[in-house]
């Protein structure tokens, strides 16, 4: 440290040599990069901060009878383009959800003809639930859609479905539980649970991200503050969405912008998740749709830091939202530690042992992070009633890298995308990998058995 | 068995319930008032007894060094103590600055220092019986057993790197024992626990107890992601030695006879735990350690017969378990035939303190349960036995630890710096390195007598030994260390006396070496 402090008081020694702007650049570099991976590691762990977290994250039981007569009733949004793969099966699930007041409102473009099939051919068979909401706005994405279902709305409260969500029986009941709970929570967000664990290298670490952003990170900012909401499972008052006048029409993520705008609001936000009652969802299916994904998500976070709403919260809770929308630069400066703490002793032979000790701080916090993803992967693994493989923890460990550069390219692909311009929608294409029923139904056969969601279809039972 | 609930409920609700009002603030008013009466205890005559020595002026030097000329030690450094001790002695040396009183020497300004260190560490001490449910008077049971044996006074007085591994191996316990079981105190238990180890290696004896602490605490719930993240933090803070001594290119040891010999990590790390002459078999008279017995009996036979008491009891209460497992590895190992430094005891004493404190706690509570006059029996027993252990202890100290017992050494420093020319080369032992330093000789002017024959630069700098040396200052440890020296009967006996100081074995002497012109 002596170096740093010399250099400080301007009081330098004949011995050794002085500080370089190489040594201060990378020094400054590793500051940003520490800084975010510890922030990193105290949100991603804050489930097991305390031994009750995790209790205080489970939804709370149903504690009346739901009746069509009194009980407040809810709307479910699928926004669906392009999806007659999937849309039926998870329409069929919606429909079979135990609540009495419940209206399944898929929304369709008005192209996509196939996609409008597979609706109309769920709403022959449950005409009372399914409401199907046609969507005429142009360019089509998700805000377009979910705006255009705004105005068909008729309960007090509405939750968001992706068309390809396998979403667990008794998840309705709970959320309304939640509503009825406290009069003054206004969105509850639920957990989301990437399940082929088997499917791409990177799937496993695609889970363990989303478990620890649903399960640990969200919960601690929702406490704090500011969340970016996530795009599915999420429940709203359909009074707050109207009064921040619904989605913007333009943005890239959807979700994170809504939640800065009912953040601004003053609304309160609940998080809820565990293992059992989260939406069961696949992870990209290949690296390049990873990639789009990624920079769609991305480019949406700039956006809202140049749209500036953010800018009306407290100034704590600014700069959460600062941290929060900047995690795509931050992660990538995390990426940059081990290969610039390399490079910078590699290439310096000189360097001075106080600045060489400071330099493996933030690879130790790096650790500290790998360390928890091993953990989470072997809880996603023990959720499947199964052991860690030695092949998830390789895999946890040896993407690492490969990862952070996916997550690297993206970032730069957002920013080419944000400064030149281009802010149309790229969908990730949905094939039903994680179900093990095929897509198709045969819908003439409904006398069978009422087929109940598996909890873990990529289990391969 | 006296086997109790390990309690985890509010401990605030407990004591509002069970006591009336004016009881609760006499408990912690007593602890408060020993806490007190032991630092002064540990402060009166600090400067003068014991004796500075020669380990006391080399971890004085080595921070002096780090204040001053930027280096982990005046001389090379040879990775004999990863450095964080002496890092945190000259850390708050920078902090406090000038010290309140005027010292006597240099070893005696940092000896203001460890006596807070003593008082942080007893309140640590305190802390921790509290957060294992112990009463107020298992508590004071604990402290006295800490802070109050001459053995215990004499050594916790020393600047020695024990002392700062101590307390920083109680700030280690005291975060596992959190009742909130907060993720955070698993990472500072972790954090701690690497300052402790990289203060004294030795501390890794006792890292079992920490992760057993951490083990039983938290629940299942969180406990893997607690133990990760207290490995992480404990195994990377451990690390950065290794990297220093990596970045420094000196981890691997040079074979021997090499054309460019350095100091290196494992070299050491090899030297300390197999090539260092062992100290003997603590129960053989004539061996290194039975002297070491023998002295640690001098001043307290009874905190020793406690430390194998305890070793045994302790296994009885399931509360002290893994302090128990301490004083049981602590016991082993004086059995075996290794090397064994002085401080020894003062990384038990912690240990011992909370034992102790646990088994009157398990005590008082299995009585209670049985019915209210045992309860009042034998805390009446235990306090007039703490009552006449401690009246002993005291009266002890005042034989032991409260006389000054450093005037030669004082004396001859004071007539060195009189009397002698500057520019002539002096040999020392490390207890006096800094303040002939300090009196206007160059820092490589001053030679350490160890490192005569131990560091290539000195050696370079004397070819011709101790002939080359102007003057030299003999003191009993350099007697006891003649094996280090063996010219020093040949350099007294050609050597002109000029000054000597204190009778006997305890004398200082100072020669000029002959040939040398003065």
């Amino acid at each position: 440290m002596n170096c740093v402090y010399d250099y400080v008081l301007g009081k330098r020694k004949e011995k050794g040599r002085k500080m370089t702007w190489v040594d201060i650049v990378y020094l400054v570099a590793m500051l940003f990069a520490t800084i975010g991976a510890i922030q990193g590691v105290v949100f991603n762990s804050f489930r097991w901060h305390r031994p009750d977290n995790a209790k205080k994250m489970q939804w709370s039981q149903p504690t009346v009878e739901f009746d069509p007569g009194t009980s407040p009733s809810l709307t479910l949004l699928v926004p669906a383009r392009h999806e007659q793969a999937v849309l039926a099966n998870t329409l069929i699930q919606l429909c079979k959800q135990n609540y009495p007041n419940l209206v399944v409102m898929p929304i369709i473009g008005h192209d996509d003809e196939e996609t409008l099939a597979a609706a109309k051919s769920v709403q022959y068979l449950y005409p009372k639930i399914i409401q199907i909401v046609m969507d005429y706005s142009w360019p089509k994405n998700k805000p377009r859609a979910l705006n255009s279902a705004l105005e068909k709305i008729e309960t007090d409260l509405f939750g968001i479905i992706d068309a390809e969500d396998d979403v667990v029986p008794g998840l309705c009941e709970r959320v309304v539980t939640e509503f009825m709970a406290d009069e003054k929570v206004d969105v509850v967000q639920g957990g989301v649970h990437l399940v082929n664990l088997d499917g791409p290298w990177f799937a496993g670490r695609n889970a363990v991200e989303y478990l620890l952003w649903y399960a640990s990170r969200l919960p601690f900012q929702a406490e704090l503050g500011f969340l970016p909401l996530g795009g599915n499972t999420c429940f709203f008052r359909t009074s707050i969405v109207r009064e921040v006048g619904g989605w913007d029409p333009d943005a890239l993520a959807e979700d994170a912008d809504i939640g800065v705008r009912i953040a601004v609001n003053g609304a309160k936000v609940v998080v809820k998740y565990d293992g059992v009652f989260a939406t069961r969802e696949e992870c990209p299916e290949s690296t390049t749709a990873l990639y789009k994904q990624r920079v769609r998500w991305y480019q949406g976070f700039f956006q809202i830091i140049r749209k500036r709403d953010w800018r009306m919260l407290s100034l704590g809770r600014q700069l959460l939202a600062l941290v929060t929308l900047l995690t795509p630069i931050l992660q990538f400066l995390s990426a940059l530690v081990l290969p610039g703490l390399l490079l910078y002793i590699g290439f310096s032979q000189t360097t001075p042992v106080d600045l060489v000790l400071l330099a493996f701080v933030p690879l130790f916090v790096e650790m500290a992070a790998l360390v928890l993803e091993i953990d989470a992967i072997s809880r996603l693994r023990r959720l499947e009633s199964k052991r860690i493989r030695v092949k998830d923890l390789l895999l946890i460990v040896l993407s690492v890298i490969p990862y952070q550069l996916v997550m690297g390219a993206a970032l730069f692909g957002a920013l080419v995308r944000e400064l030149s311009g281009n802010r149309s929608w790229t969908k990730t294409v949905h094939h039903g990998a994680h179900r093990i029923q095929p897509a198709y139904i045969d819908l003439r056969d409904t006398s069978g058995p009422v087929r109940e969601p598996d909890y873990f279809p990529a289990a391969g039972k | 068995m006296i086997d109790e609930k390990l309690i985890t409920t509010n401990r605030r609700v407990n004591s509002y319930t069970s006591s009336s009002s004016w009881r609760r603030f006499v408990g912690p008013i007593v602890i408060i008032a020993a806490i007190t009466a032991l630092s002064v205890i540990h402060g009166y005559n600090v400067f003068h007894n014991p004796a500075p020595t020669d380990e006391e002026g080399t971890y004085a030097a080595q921070a002096w060094a780090l204040l001053h000329l930027d280096k982990l030690a005046p001389y090379t450094y040879w990775y004999d103590h990863p450095p964080f001790g002496w890092m945190t002695m000259a850390l708050l040396r920078l902090i406090t600055g000038s010290l309140w009183l005027p010292a006597p020497d240099y070893i005696a300004s940092f000896r203001e220092l460890f006596v807070g260190f003593f008082a942080m560490s007893a309140i640590g001490v305190v802390l921790i019986g509290r957060r294992l449910q112990f009463s107020w008077i298992a508590v004071f049971g604990s402290l006295l057993l800490f802070g109050l044996s001459p053995l215990a006074i004499n050594l916790q007085r020393l600047v020695e790197l024990d002392n700062i591994a101590v307390l920083y191996m109680i700030f280690a316990l005291y975060f596992a024992l959190d009742p909130q079981r907060h993720l955070r105190s698993s990472v500072l238990s972790g954090l701690f626990l690497a300052f402790s180890v990289l203060s004294v290696e030795t501390m890794l004896l006792y890292a079992p107890v920490v992760i057993y602490l951490l083990l039983r605490g938290w629940p299942k719930s969180t406990r893997s992601v607690a133990m990760s993240m207290f490995l992480v933090t404990w195994i990377s803070t451990g690390l950065l030695y290794i990297v220093y001594a990596a970045s420094k290119n000196e981890l691997l040891p040079v074979p021997p006879h090499a054309s460019a010999p350095h100091v290196s990590l494992l070299g050491s790390a090899y030297w300390q735990l197999v090539q260092r002459p062992p100290s003997g078999h603590i129960y053989v008279t004539g061996t290194v350690a039975n002297q070491l017995l023998q002295e640690w009996v001098h001043f307290d036979p009874i905190i020793l017969v406690l430390m194998v008491a305890g070793a045994i009891l302790g296994w009885f209460s399931r509360k002290v378990w893994p302090f128990a497992l301490a004083l049981t590895i602590a016991s082993l190992m004086l059995l075996r035939d290794g090397y064994l430094p002085i401080t020894y005891p003062v990384e038990v004493m912690p240990f011992l303190a909370i034992t102790g404190g646990g088994l009157i706690s398990a005590v008082l509570s299995f009585a209670k349960a049985k019915h209210r006059v045992w309860h009042s029996l034998f805390s009446v027993l235990i306090s007039l036995s703490m009552l006449v252990l401690g009246g002993w202890w005291f009266h002890q100290d005042q034989k032991l630890v409260f006389p000054s017992v450093d005037q030669p050494q004082l004396a001859a420093e004071h007539w060195v710096t009189a009397h002698l020319n500057r520019s002539l080369p002096i040999m020392v032992d490390d207890s006096m390195w800094v303040d002939f330093v300090h009196a206007g000789w160059q820092p490589n002017k001053v030679v350490w007598f160890y490192k005569i024959n131990t560091d290539t630069q000195v050696e370079a700098r004397y070819p011709l030994g101790w002939r080359q040396i102007g003057y030299v200052v003999v003191t009993p440890t350099m007697r006891a260390e003649v094996k280090l020296i063996p010219f020093l009967p040949k350099m007294e006996a050609q050597s002109k006396l000029l000054a000597s100081f204190g009778l006997g074995g305890g004398a200082v002497d100072v020669y000029q070496v002959n040939g040398v012109v003065g």
